[in-house]
């Protein structure tokens, strides 16, 4: 079935799709002796055979394949990886044996790889992306008519699943995600969110499935129906399930089932079907009462939207201006600069969160910085913002890979900043607005560099939209920019810029106009008052969204700005006039004069990492002495946090970020400190016991160990006490930390200490965590014991200095 | 059974106690404060919180507590039960993708917010189990019945071995909960435990 005829059957009819495939399974006991319930597929065909008659025999139009996890990863599990295109050609190859004997469809079904990708989870979206596009191609193979992509939680994988099917499959995709009570996802995404991405991604249909029983379903697929023009599926399961006394309960009934999916047919929903916990009884109601019938015709809004992973706004209701926030951007601010070059996000995030607070619609995102890998920069850079906020992402760059590599990572539906009239830029930039559904913010610039004139404007906007045409991108996905120029230096070109505004509205309406409005005041005195000004002007012109910092205030209107900016008021002369003697406020605080020694004092107990090589370097600079530093500095810092730490004024967090900022300086000054005298920290093998997955506990106090100088060996956790004992001797180490969580792992540390006696190795034993005790570290004959990090610290200084005594 | 039981809220000042703050005492700046709060926000995204009850008439005898197929030899819950008609017992867990990102932070040497990371999936869970029992009691306020405080497998002389027998009578693989050899569950974030009611 092509794209074209599953269209035209839908504008025919509703359609019937399945049941519960797992809980069917369960129910007859059918996983028994198979490791995944794909691997029946080959092993025991006759069981998921049984499970495709009796939903063919329902009624059911589309059946779904029983390859729901049919995928690298999951397989990678149970070794079935070899096994998988045999796997998914049998679930195919059986569906479409039965759906023949009454021409149903057969539907190739791809769920989630089970494992989140990043931020969220540590799957790489290209790594994703590849799953899912062998899933496909192997489901194209065994000729499944569509694929359904369903039981989606998370945008993210969405997007990488509809990409990778869309670049190998050239039938109808439909894709459903999986909904809680509060109308999201687990993940956050919203309804709205969800249709953003989906439409942007071109699929054929959209729905849900599974989630939270039909009743609460039903509100979310009107509301879906309201907001789309796709196709809408509803697959609800049978409740919510409840797992009492050992059984799985579904609390709903075939009758309620039905009645719910009556109101949903009413509200224009085109696929019916069930989710955990419905059998070929729910369908075969479905199908009396809904086969075959006219999808019931629906109003919806058409919106355009961009997205984030928990957002979506539209920006034909946005107030005017929308506001787009420019701040995110390294140009000529130093200290952005700097963090950039070291791969620190901290002035993207707060001006992220600062500028969403200051009313900011979408963030713009800009890394260029010469001489650094924008590329790399940008996907962190999206990655950190759409985490932290929930407004959509302008996307702004000069390269076509940076742009490309930013879409793909942004987990919803952005804008692209920009492209031009220039041809060769067109063909760069348009395929990648195409592949990712993306708006588009075009500058009315072309070869012959900016033009001066609104004609030439307009005429070089034509020309962008008939390369959005030659790239089948809907014209209401550009949004042009018709040019901001420096009022001081030009001073009719805010007219033209102007003009330009209102033509286009007359010209192109279904495109919104665009203009970074602080260019406009470029060398003149009070330049807000200008920009707010010009943009009231530019406004009534018909101006739609206003890349600014919406930090400040845009309710200026001022005279002399406006005589400026409508080239009454040659050279500027009386706005100059006016304005060159208002007081400049500063944005800058003066920085009061600290040494550089008591700023890495302060560094330390702020646990601020940053710039503590700089400050290393700069003390020793003035005065060579490396010791000085470790011990004076760092160490006097660090007991300042131990100090804070037992007097409650500073809890673990705190702790944890100054060991880690002393971790980093003393990384930085130990090879100059090996050289002097009486720098003698110790050397500590780490470890949790054997049996003992948890290991947080035991890497806070190797980072706190580290952190005051100890020489740190940290062997794992669930190790065996030969290969502690073993590491031990290696590095000749010092002390031995153990750690457990556990009563029943606790017992180890006893092996660790007789493995060390039985070799008479001199060596002290320290013990820690959450079930040991300072008894129990006493009665297994453990040297040392400590409640916390901090008096791990002071224990291993203990333990060495009674050795160096006694040694 | 009510939905709202999976809505989990996390409190902020939960978490920080969770950490080892004390309110009165302890300063935390606001970046630390802002990080926490957004670990909160993103931690939430990463629960897929599970349970599973099961319910039985208490039978006791030769310091045995025999629960419809399941044995406890202890004590301590002996003593716990010793007025209860009827037992329940709750699996609860928050699923793993959370245990996931705190390994990936943990692999990025981001230490604290992994530590941070973990509190909160503390606090989840606990959260969660608060909200079984609490719906388990609310489903009953009309019988007039009063209950016992929580315990689980490895407090008191209830020994942890027993939390193998114990998680198959609740049907904890149902919802995901695996046990190691040494009795640590999976995921991590997943809690047993019991509770007695009496008439």
């Amino acid at each position: 079935m092509n794209k074209t005829e599953f269209k035209e059957l839908l504008k025919e009819k509703v359609l019937i799709m399945d049941g519960a495939t797992g809980t069917q399974l369960q129910k007859f006991d059918f996983l028994k002796d198979v490791s995944t319930p794909e691997e029946l597929n080959i092993k025991y065909p006759e069981r998921i055979r049984q499970i495709y008659s009796s939903y063919i025999s329902s009624g059911s139009d589309i059946i779904l394949t029983n390859t729901f996890g049919a995928n690298r990863l999951k397989f990678k599990q149970y070794n079935l990886i070899g096994k998988m295109a045999e796997i998914i050609n049998a679930g195919v190859s059986i569906a479409k044996e039965e759906a023949k004997k009454t021409g149903s469809f057969v539907a190739g079904d791809i769920s989630s790889i089970g494992s989140y990708l990043y931020p969220l989870g540590s799957v790489s979206f290209d790594e994703a992306y590849d799953v899912f596009k062998e899933q496909a191609a192997m489901l194209r193979d065994a000729g499944a008519d569509l694929i359904i992509i369903e039981t989606m939680t998370e945008i993210k994988e969405l997007k990488a699943a509809v990409l990778a099917v869309r670049d190998v499959f050239d039938g109808p995709i439909i894709t459903q995600m999986t909904f809680t009570k509060d109308g999201s996802t687990v993940t956050g995404t919203d309804v709205l969110s969800f249709i953003a991405l989906a439409e942007s991604l071109r699929v054929d249909a959209l729905g849900m499935n599974c989630s939270v029983g039909p009743e609460e379903l039903l509100k979310l697929a009107q509301f879906a129906a309201k907001n789309t023009n796709l196709p809408v599926s509803f697959k609800p399961n049978a409740g919510m399930p409840e797992f009492i006394n050992r059984e799985t309960v579904f609390p709903g009934t075939p009758e309620e089932f039905l009645a719910v999916s009556l109101k949903a047919y009413e509200s224009g929903i085109n696929f019916f079907g069930g989710c955990c916990g419905t059998t070929p009884e729910y369908i075969k109601l479905l199908s009396e009462n809904l086969k075959n019938k006219k999808p019931v015709k629906r109003a919806f809004v058409k919106h355009h939207l961009l997205s984030s992973r928990t957002k979506a706004v539209d920006l034909n209701l946005l107030q005017r201006p929308v506001k787009i926030g420019e701040r995110i951007n390294p140009t000529g601010r130093k200290k952005f600069q700097q963090e950039l070059s070291k791969n620190i996000f901290g002035l993207v995030k707060s001006e992220a969160r600062q500028q969403v607070n200051n009313g900011a619609n979408i963030l713009d995102i800009n890394m260029g910085l010469p001489g650094a890998d924008e590329v790399s920069l940008i996907i962190q850079a999206v990655n950190e913002v759409q985490e932290i906020v929930n407004v959509p992402l302008s996307l702004d760059s000069s390269f076509p890979e940076a742009l490309n590599q930013a879409c793909k990572h942004c987990a919803g539906k952005p804008l692209i900043n920009s492209v031009n009239g220039e041809t060769e830029k067109l063909d760069l930039i348009m395929p990648i607005a195409k592949r990712y559904g993306a708006s588009l913010i075009a500058l009315t610039v072309d070869e012959d560099g900016i033009p001066e004139t609104w004609q030439k404007r307009i005429e070089i906007a034509e020309k962008i939209l008939q390369s959005a045409d030659k790239y089948k991108i809907e014209r209401n996905e550009v949004i042009f920019d018709y040019l901001t120029l420096s009022a001081s230096s030009s001073p009719e070109q805010a007219g033209e810029t102007l003009e330009a505004l209102r033509q286009s509205k007359i010209r192109f309406p279904e495109c919104k106009t665009l203009l970074g409005v602080s260019n406009i005041s470029f060398g003149l005195p009070s330049r807000q008052t200008i920009n707010s000004t010009f943009l009231q002007m530019a406004l009534k012109a018909g101006l739609d969204i206003a890349i600014c910092n919406p930090s400040v205030d845009w309710t200026i209107d001022d005279v002399y700005a406006r005589d400026l900016l409508t080239n009454k008021d040659p050279n500027a002369k009386k706005y100059v006039a006016r304005f060159s003697n208002t007081a400049k406020i500063s944005a800058v605080k003066e920085e009061i004069a600290i040494s550089p020694k008591d700023k890495l004092f302060n560094a330390i107990i702020n646990g601020d990492k940053e710039y503590i090589i700089e400050l290393i370097d700069e003390i020793l600079k003035e005065d060579n002495n490396p010791l000085f530093i470790s011990n004076e500095l760092i160490l006097k810092a660090l007991n300042v946090v131990g100090e804070k730490f037992n007097s409650k004024e500073f809890f673990l967090p705190q702790v944890i970020m100054a060991a880690e900022a002393s971790q980093a300086a003393f990384a930085h000054i130990k090879p100059m400190l090996k050289k002097e005298k009486g720098a003698v920290y110790g050397k500590v093998v780490m470890a949790t016991v054997k049996g003992d997955v948890h290991d947080i506990g035991k890497n806070i106090v190797c980072a706190v160990l580290e952190s005051f100088g100890f020489e740190v060996y940290d062997v794992g956790k669930n190790v065996d006490k030969e290969i502690i004992i073993q590491k031990a001797k290696e590095c000749d180490a010092d002390i031995i930390g153990l750690s457990a969580l556990m009563t029943t792992t606790m017992v180890e540390m006893e092996k660790v200490i007789e493995l060390k006696k039985s070799l008479n190795m001199d060596i002290k034993i320290m013990v820690g965590g959450a079930p040991v005790t300072r008894a129990f570290a006493k009665s297994i004959g453990a040297e040392g014991y400590s409640r916390d990090a901090i008096e791990a610290a002071r224990v291993a200084s203990e333990l060495i200095k009674r050795a160096v005594k006694n040694g | 059974m009510s939905k709202e039981i999976l809505n989990l809220k996390i409190n902020y000042d939960s978490v920080i106690m969770r950490m080892g703050a004390n309110k009165h005492k302890t300063k935390i700046e606001d970046n630390i404060k802002n990080s926490i709060i957004e670990s909160i926000e993103f931690a939430k995204k990463l629960l897929k919180p599970k349970y599973a009850v099961s319910f039985a008439d208490k039978r006791s005898a030769e310091n045995k507590i025999f629960l419809d197929g399941f044995i406890i030899e202890s004590t301590d819950i002996l003593k716990l039960l010793e007025k209860s008609y009827s037992v329940c017992g709750i699996a609860a867990t928050i699923g793993s993708s959370l245990d996931d990102k705190i390994d990936l932070l943990l692999e990025e040497k981001k230490l604290a917010l992994s530590y941070i990371y973990d509190a909160i999936g503390s606090v989840a869970i606990e959260e969660l189990v608060d909200n079984i029992c609490n719906d388990v009691k609310l489903n009953k306020s009309k019988e007039n019945i009063s209950y016992t405080r929580r315990f689980s497998p490895g407090y008191g002389d209830w020994p942890i071995e027993n939390q193998k027998d114990f998680l198959k009578w609740l049907g904890a693989d149902k919802i995901g909960i695996s046990l190691s050899e040494s009795c640590q569950m999976f995921p991590r974030k997943s809690v047993s435990a019991i509770f007695g009611m009496e008439r």
